[in-house]
């Protein structure tokens, strides 16, 4: 029997199918007989099926997939990159083939301290620093805030208290929240 | 369509279309190389315009060495800048190839073959 299709098909949703490429050409070698009008019911049947299947096995070679997954990685590597720092190379372009490759999983180890974690990193470290006096690798601040004001308030409670000495804790204070 | 005429005095169908067909045979035609297969055809899809279909050309037995030879369609895509190729196209743009409704085809959207009996 003869078969019909619709002509609001562009308006009906799309199946996305994963074809092996060793099976491409058998799946588009069977798609001819869709390309026959005897297959179709009427001439607007035959219209329209024609179209969808040229387009489909045009797309047969389109690796949509391929693009799909591309972007997923470099979406990936995106991430990678902006929070913590990976710097990525493209080795080649055809074939696609960018190193580091993309590991099984991630740490929270900072690449760069310009990312956005690195620069979190940063301002944790120089807080720590400067404010309590805590060791860190990127900032070495001393006397810190903590350790001034105590000095300030040690100083305050001695007789005979040079004032210009806590002027200068507090300029040093002042200084280092700047 | 003067056969046409003819025809419908002793037929009840209506003469709706008339197709002409031009054969043509190679009398001594050259050994084709062996493994050649008739099955593996090379698809042609060229564009007419954005609102008509495809124009579908394709050539028995295609052979290996218009195929592309890198990246993910390795082995099943035309390259299209292959000389031989792009000769190929060209002649069929200039002819022009149409489609099954009479759109002229424009340009190639995508080759590669396919395994029709």
């Amino acid at each position: 029997m003869a078969a019909t299709f619709p002509a609001d098909w562009r308006d009906k949703p799309c199946f996305l199918v994963s074809v092996p490429a060793p099976l491409v050409q058998y799946v588009g070698g069977l798609l001819k007989i869709l390309e026959k009008r005897g297959f179709w019911n009427t001439d607007d049947d035959y219209l329209n099926g024609y179209t969808a299947v040229s387009e489909l096995e045009r797309c047969l070679m389109a690796t949509c997939l391929n693009v799909l997954l591309e972007q997923n990685d470099a979406l990936y590597r995106m991430l990678n990159t902006a929070l913590f720092g990976v710097t990525y190379a493209t080795v080649t372009t055809t074939p696609l083939v960018v190193t580091p490759a993309i590991a099984p999983h991630v740490t929270l180890d900072v690449h760069d301290e310009n990312s956005l974690l690195g620069r979190l990193d940063r301002l944790t470290q120089l807080v720590d620093n400067t404010i309590n006096g805590t060791s860190v690798d990127l900032y070495s601040y001393t006397p810190s805030v903590k350790e001034q004001l105590q000095s300030i308030i040690d100083a305050l409670g001695t007789e005979n208290t040079d004032l210009s000495d806590v002027k200068a804790a507090l300029v040093v204070i002042e200084g280092l929240l700047a | 369509m003067a056969l046409g005429a003819v025809v419908a005095s002793i037929s009840d169908a209506v003469l709706v279309e008339a197709r002409i067909t031009y054969k043509a045979r190679i009398t001594d035609p050259a050994t084709p190389d062996v493994g050649a297969s008739l099955k593996r055809r090379g698809m042609f899809f060229l564009v007419t315009s954005d609102s008509t279909p495809d124009a579908i050309v394709e050539i028995p037995a295609i052979t290996d060495s218009v195929l592309v030879t890198t990246g993910p369609t390795a082995g099943y895509e035309i390259d299209a800048s292959n000389v031989d190729v792009a000769i190929f196209l060209s002649a069929l743009i200039d002819t022009p190839a149409c489609n099954p409704f009479g759109d002229v085809s424009t340009e190639l959207d995508a080759a590669y073959i396919q395994s029709r009996v």
